[in-house]
């Protein structure tokens, strides 16, 4: 019964998380449209727990203001879905490290994520703190000039960020949550051989790293594709045939890069 | 109202104005503590100006750190500063700006919206939304992200280091004439001033082709244009641990 077990938890353990998903969380955190309600944005607990900070004293948010981007929360790892239905049920709309440190976590009457929260929720993994995340002998340490799509920057104590297209290195775009005085999730370009980033390291969740070998900025390990292979029957991850266009096929069994209609690539599968 | 007379400012100014030549010359350093500050973000940054306009009146400087635009003048000295009004993210209004007909406009990147205020006094004018989709059929996703906005004489350019097109204000879209204007492999556009362009080579910053010098460094990272074009000089900012610093491109 114990191998049984060990056995279950070892798969579950070498489970792959497609690229694709890293990136589509990612999109649903950044482009979630959302307008607060009074009810999110009452001052009396932001006054109580930073009382005179000009800029914590109060929400970050206006009432019936549109805002694109989950809100920041210190300390928060809400996803993009439960943060909506958060706010619908009247929860605070983020909060800072000043609420966190006068008032303990802000969790059970704020929601929102912040930087490891929203990292550890695209990568499909516990949360964990930019200290732990940087520590953990599950994620590879790697050179900058090898990040690939789906790694993660984190600096310990300070800051994560997840890697979106790395095709233009040292010129990343990245997504995070980002706190004062943006307030939320957001994408960016940094140049990651700049000073800024000197104290951060490269760290590869490798759920993912078996998929990125046929990913989308993936040009090791993929080879172009037989005429043959152009004829083939595609299907996303799913299992869901799709239309487009063959570009590249991994080294991993039957992996594939497809070219859809609208420009945009995806991982999927080839059926002959 | 935070627009203040530009003599009495540019004298007390110049004093910190180490390298202003002969009266028009707008190159200057401005040391940290006196006007401009640098703050720590909970996220580990460090900001403070976050990017640089100029035209024929004066060099823009947005700095996020206060959420205000500061001006300066031909001589290097501080001629203006602009309180920007809050659209509700503190004191962020763009990552990016430009300056039109006596209003500023930002390139609200979250949000993803131009935000235009008043030069004169700050306040919160309008918001324009831009195309989401207009750079859709790029490949790499870093060239479909609208980060950077320009002028083309009146026409507003948006786009990003690589990719460029013209917004058709009326539609809230892409003109299709002008259609996408790309950079040339391992270039990067720096600066768009009507015909005047300022790219990046390697490490050399060429305008309209023609080699001007080496990009220049900034300890401190800025999210919009580092360079501008103000009287025919080409200039570049960078912020290091000493302070602001405005650099001629020669």
């Amino acid at each position: 019964m114990l191998l049984v077990i060990l056995a279950i938890i070892a798969s579950e353990t070498a489970a792959t998380w497609p690229l694709d998903s890293v990136i589509a969380r990612g999109d649903s955190s950044i482009d979630l449209v959302w307008v607060p309600e009074s009810a999110n944005t009452r001052s009396a607990w932001y006054a109580q727990c930073c009382p005179g900070d000009s800029n914590y004293s109060h929400c970050d948010f206006t009432p019936g203001q549109s805002y694109t981007g989950e809100a920041y929360s210190y300390g928060g790892e809400d996803p993009y879905y439960l943060f909506r239905s958060r706010l619908a049920r009247g929860d605070l709309a983020g909060s800072h490290d000043c609420h966190w440190n006068n008032c303990g976590d802000p969790s059970p009457v704020v929601t929102g994520t912040d930087c490891s929260g929203f990292v550890c929720f695209a990568w499909n993994v516990g949360r964990e703190s930019t200290g732990g995340m940087a520590v953990n002998h599950n994620y590879a340490h790697i050179p900058f000039d090898s990040i690939r799509d789906g790694d993660a920057l984190v600096k310990s104590g300070s800051h994560t960020v997840l890697v979106v297209d790395a095709s233009e290195y040292p010129d990343l775009l990245i997504y995070e949550s980002y706190g004062w005085p943006v307030n939320g999730c957001r994408q960016r370009v940094v140049t990651v051989t700049s000073a800024t980033w000197a104290g951060y390291i490269a760290i590869r969740n490798p759920a993912i790293a078996s998929e990125i070998a046929a990913g989308q900025n993936a040009n090791a390990g993929v080879r172009p594709l037989s005429g043959a292979e152009a004829d083939s029957r595609l299907f996303d991850l799913a299992g869901r045939s799709v239309r487009g266009r063959l570009l590249k096929r991994g080294n991993a069994a039957q992996s594939v890069l497809i070219v859809h209609a609208d420009g945009t690539r995806s991982l999927g599968r080839i059926v002959r | 109202m935070m627009l203040r007379p530009a003599f009495g400012i540019a004298s007390v100014m110049c004093a910190i104005c180490i390298w202003a030549e002969n009266g028009n010359a707008a190159p200057s350093f401005f040391p940290w503590g006196a006007e401009f500050q640098l703050k720590s973000t909970e996220n580990g940054d460090t900001i403070c100006i976050a990017a640089v306009f100029a035209d024929s009146t004066g060099i823009y400087l947005y700095d996020l750190a206060q959420g205000r635009i500061v001006v300066i003048d031909s001589a290097g000295a501080i001629a203006a500063r602009i309180k920007l009004q809050s659209t509700g993210r503190s004191t962020y209004a763009g990552d990016d700006f430009v300056v039109r007909d006596g209003q500023t406009l930002f390139l609200n990147t979250i949000d993803r919206s131009i935000e235009v205020f008043a030069l004169g006094d700050g306040s919160h004018v309008k918001s324009i939304p831009y195309p989401q989709d207009a750079l859709k059929s790029e490949p790499k996703r870093i060239n479909r992200f609208v980060n950077r906005i320009f002028l083309d004489g009146d026409r507003i350019l948006l786009g990003n280091e690589r990719r460029l097109f013209v917004l058709d204000e009326g539609l809230g879209k892409a003109a299709a004439s002008f259609g996408i204007r790309k950079a040339a492999a391992s270039q990067k556009f720096l600066l768009v001033n009507g015909k005047r362009v300022a790219t990046l080579v390697g490490s050399q910053v060429r305008m309209n082709g023609i080699t001007r010098g080496r990009e220049i460094a900034t300890r401190y990272p800025m999210w919009g244009k580092r360079y501008c074009e103000f009287k025919g000089r080409l200039l570049g900012v960078s912020l290091d641990a000493s302070g602001v610093k405005i650099s001629e491109i020669r």
